[in-house]
């Protein structure tokens, strides 16, 4: 059974540490330039008005998965869970009308914020789980280890999520989604 | 808890506060005058709220007593629940903490300003602010808070006062800024931090007035200058109306971003002031979560300030010479008269010449009382900028000085001698302030070695006090060469004092005491001191030469006196922001020989005033300058309206008041004296005038304005009702509202002008009575 989260904002508001550093800025520099900081956070506050999260989650018995999708640390595992998280497509449109616009900048700070804002989301769903869950390997998602990025497209069928294209290269759009999973070292659901 | 556990907490971690409680419980259905009232009236709704913040993550919450001092209270007709409505909000919110939250007295200003921009002596003030805090303390609160205040004297003696209550017990204090970085009555950002770096408080903070977004630069500069652990409280921007509700623009969201910001600039506490509730404070914990307090770098410059003039000590410090009454009888006598006027025209000279700070010398003390050093300290702050080098002999005479002084001055001066300087001490100790000591004890010795000897036993007693050292300027003494005395000790001395890293002052004039060309051998003389590593000099500003060759001694050196923002305007307005009222008049007169007085009254005075308004305007001068100004012109005009022809002497007519329920009317007043001065009648109906009073009024006065004041968020709905009952009775007048409560946005949707100050005021009342009603 697919299980359906809406975060709490806090969840999704990532910390200007890490979305600043994936501009290769650095946070305890640019805080005494007031205007630029103002800047930030305006297009912060613009991107969490815009986006709509949501967490599609599922948990299925390690033997009802494709082998291929399992990634070599899962081993032992009994469960595993499997999600996807996605700011929707509002966010991805107003990125692409400000680089039509020709405001780079802006479309730059909003799409470095997005990412960070799905890595908050993805951490605090992932704790939830483990609270749930207990012992468990590290959140994982395709396109790493020996997982083919192509296997998202399993993914978002079997979580049956509408609204969300995958590409033959495995890229999903809208663009800030991400598929991840958890694999549970207990039986006890 | 303790102070020492209570910095060690700080250092741990970034602790938060509570939000605000006016604007909350005012939201959550309370509508009487003052929320204090509800600790007895209806406790359980300030639990509730409380309650909301200890739930919302808040480890420190404020006691329900912001206004609960006996000034405001007395103004309610509830001076006789002092006691109770604090000990009852401790209570309140001690039953709302769980463990390990705090409850912090809280405190704020008595409504008015302190002597001489306000009506209250210090000591009434300080007296009101002990009883509280001696009520709030033995209840048992955890610490206490002094915040939203905008006198600094009336910080200094809320300070003062909470610390004769408990030395031991936690002490933040908070002022309250505008965008630019200064409080009402013109104290920086910058200034604040100086002072509060010395005073015995624990946690220094800005909060209210701004959101967040205005408040960053602001506290930007606090960060930067204050050596203290730091704290901020922002409010929720500006009310709105909607519907019949006042609401705050600043989402918890954008709060919580924003805080996040003053967290990495270097805050300590982080709160909310008005506007914000328990969702703002759990959504900022939720999202700052715990941290480890950012370590800030804090600049090292000494400074020395005045209640709006911030002066750095280095690369050279010179301090006029010139209000010295030793041996001027004329100077003495004038003092003994309580006429300061002489020694206010000195200090304004010496500023205009370059110095960066007055030496202030009453001479014969004895024949002087206590309110003559009041007055002269009172007198300087109100018509003088700079700040003061404190000579004074008497120690009871002192301390008055410094308990009166808004400001860091310099005390002039203490001996080696412990019984000497220890007192002194003591003094910048509990006032703050730099000191000056002299290389001597009972005698001066000879040679520079035992000089040096008799300032390395200070130190000793200074590190042993917990002074900086560099906070002390050391005299090396310079004696008349008149007298056979060999000036190479004191350049010897300066240049060993130098290489034991302390810094040194003279008083340069005595040297050429009694010698033809005093200036030549004076500016010889400082040449070769600054050479040795001299870092200050009394001295005769006067002197040219001296001032020349100083400047040339520091070039040699690589180094360069910070340049003076002097402005620089013409006589009239010069006299006019200096407040000297008689060199006003008597201009005027001469032009009254050739000239209408509408004439002089429109074309000069006015205009000089205009002037005036655009140096406040574009922040060269300060609200302090401003008053000042208005009430120098003040009786000019009215001189020269009494020479004009009746009808086209005033401009118009205005009718001021305070809203219902409301008690704040500083700001009220400082319109009134600027429209005055502008040339507006100006009648005051006063404060908690209720709207069928100010209908009445209009009435029978026929103003062509009516000018509303709303200072809380509780009474602002009454200029609406005000402007609603004249409307509806075809009144036809029109009427500007302002006060802190009021915006741009709010006037529109009550249908009047929105003034920001007491400038915007008065040219909005001009440009309302040249043109057409829109």
């Amino acid at each position: 059974m697919v299980e359906l989260y809406v975060p709490k904002i806090e969840e999704y508001m990532p910390d200007k540490v890490v979305f600043l550093a994936r501009m290769r800025a650095r946070y305890k520099n640019i805080v005494g330039e007031t205007d630029l900081l103002v800047r930030f956070n305006e297009l912060f506050l613009q991107g969490l008005k815009i986006s709509r999260p949501i967490v599609h989650h599922r948990v299925c018995l390690i033997e009802e998965l494709p082998s291929a999708l399992i990634p070599d640390s899962f081993s032992g595992v009994k469960q595993v869970s499997l999600f996807l998280s996605t700011l929707g497509k509002d966010i991805d449109e107003l990125i692409n009308s400000l680089l039509e616009e020709g405001k780079t900048h802006d479309a730059t700070v909003l799409d470095a914020w997005a990412s960070e804002a799905l890595e908050a989301l993805n951490e605090a769903f992932d704790r939830r789980l483990r609270e749930r869950f207990n012992r468990g390997t590290m959140r994982f998602s395709p396109g790493y280890g020996n997982v083919d990025v192509r296997w998202n497209k399993y993914i978002v069928e079997l979580l049956n999520v509408e609204g969300i294209e995958v590409l033959s290269s495995g890229i999903m759009l809208p663009r800030k989604t991400t598929t991840c999973m958890i694999g549970w070292y207990d039986e006890k659901r | 808890m303790r102070r020492d556990e209570f910095l060690k907490l700080l250092e741990k971690r970034v602790l938060f506060l509570d939000g605000a409680y006016g604007t909350e419980l005012f939201k959550r259905g309370f509508r009487g005058k003052l929320v204090e009232v509800l600790n007895l009236e209806n406790p359980e709704m300030v639990r509730e709220l409380q309650c909301d913040y200890t739930g919302a993550g808040a480890d420190i919450l404020l006691t329900n007593t912001f206004s609960a001092n006996r000034m405001k209270l007395t103004q309610y007709g509830l001076a006789e629940f002092i006691e109770q409505i604090n000990a009852k909000a401790v209570e309140i919110a001690k039953s709302a903490c769980k463990t390990d939250q705090l409850v912090f007295g809280d405190m704020s200003s008595t409504g008015t300003f302190v002597k001489p921009l306000g009506e209250i002596d210090f000591d009434e003030a300080y007296t009101i602010f002990k009883e509280q805090a001696q009520i709030l303390i033995d209840s048992g609160v955890d610490g206490i808070i002094i915040e939203t205040m905008s006198d600094l004297k009336e910080l200094k003696a809320a300070v003062l006062a909470v610390r004769d209550v408990s030395r031991d017990i936690p002490l933040i204090v908070s002022m309250t800024f505008e965008e630019d970085g200064k409080s009402v009555t013109g104290t920086s950002v910058e200034i604040f931090a100086t002072v509060m770096n010395d005073l015995d408080v624990d946690v220094v903070g800005i909060n209210c007035t701004l959101e967040p977004k205005q408040m960053l630069s602001v506290f930007s500069k606090l960060a930067k200058y204050s050596k203290k652990p730091l704290c901020v409280e922002p409010n929720a921007g500006k009310p709105m109306l909607v519907g019949n509700r006042l609401v705050y623009r600043t989402s918890p969201e954008e709060f919580a971003i924003y805080m996040r910001d003053f967290v990495e600039l270097g805050a300590n506490i982080v709160g909310g002031c008005c506007g914000t509730g328990p969702e703002h404070i759990k959504l900022m914990r939720n999202y700052i979560g715990e941290r480890t307090p950012v370590q800030r770098t804090v600049t090292k410059e000494q400074f020395i300030a005045s209640r709006t003039v911030l002066k750095p000590t280095e690369p050279f410090l010179i301090i006029g010479e010139r209000i010295n009454a030793t041996g001027k009888k004329k100077l003495q006598e004038e003092i003994r008269q309580m006429n300061f006027s002489h020694l206010v025209k000195l200090a304004q000279e010496q500023e205009q010449e370059g110095c960066a700070a007055i030496d202030v010398n009453l001479g014969l003390e004895k024949v002087l009382s206590e309110e003559h050093f009041r007055g002269v300290i009172n007198e300087l702050d109100r018509y003088a900028s700079l700040p003061l080098s404190i000579d004074v002999q008497t120690l009871n005479f002192l301390e008055i000085c410094f308990r009166e002084y808004v400001g860091r001055a310099v005390l002039n001066s203490a001996t080696c001698d412990e019984k000497h300087l220890l007192p002194r001490i003591e003094l910048i100790k509990r006032y703050g302030g730099m000191l000056i000591v002299l290389c001597m004890e009972k005698d001066i010795p000879e040679h520079s070695e035992e000089r040096v000897k008799l300032a390395k036993k200070a130190v000793e007693i200074l590190k042993a006090e917990g002074i900086e050292l560099e906070r002390v300027f050391f005299d090396p003494l310079v004696l008349p060469i008149g007298a056979k005395k060999d000036h190479r000790v004191t350049v010897e001395t300066v240049r060993k004092l130098k290489e034991l890293g302390l810094k040194t002052s003279i008083g340069l004039s005595n040297l050429s005491f009694g010698l033809p060309e005093r200036e030549s051998v004076n500016a010889a003389f400082l040449s070769l001191c600054v050479d040795a590593g001299l870092s200050a000099a009394i001295l005769n500003s006067k002197e040219q030469t001296t001032m020349n060759v100083l400047r040339g001694a520091l070039t040699l050196k690589g180094e360069q006196l910070v340049q003076i923002d002097q402005i620089e305007e013409e006589p009239l307005v010069q006299y006019i922001l200096k407040g000297q009222r008689e060199q006003v008049m008597n201009l005027v007169q001469e032009m009254l020989k050739y000239r209408e007085p509408l004439d002089v009254s429109q074309n000069v005075l006015a205009k000089a005033m205009e002037r005036v308004g655009q140096l406040y305007a574009t922040g060269k001068i300060y609200l302090p300058h401003l008053l000042l100004a208005a009430e120098t012109v003040q009786p000019v005009f009215d001189h020269l309206n009494s020479l004009i022809a009746t009808g086209k002497n005033r401009l118009g007519k205005v009718l001021l008041a305070t809203v219902q329920d409301d008690i704040h009317d500083i700001g009220k007043k400082i319109v009134a004296t600027v429209l005055r001065s502008g040339g507006f009648e100006v009648v005051d109906l006063g404060k908690n005038v209720p709207a069928e009073r100010v209908l009445e009024a209009v009435k029978e006065l026929k103003p062509n304005i009516v000018g509303l004041s709303a200072m809380m968020t509780t009474t602002v709905g009454y200029v609406k009702e005000t402007a609603d009952l004249l409307k509806k009775n075809g009144v036809e007048v029109f009427v500007i509202a302002g006060g802190a409560s009021m915006n741009q946005q709010l006037a529109q949707q009550f249908g009047v002008y929105y003034a920001r100050d007491a400038l915007e005021a008065l040219n909005l009342c001009k440009e309302l009575l040249g043109g057409e009603k829109s």
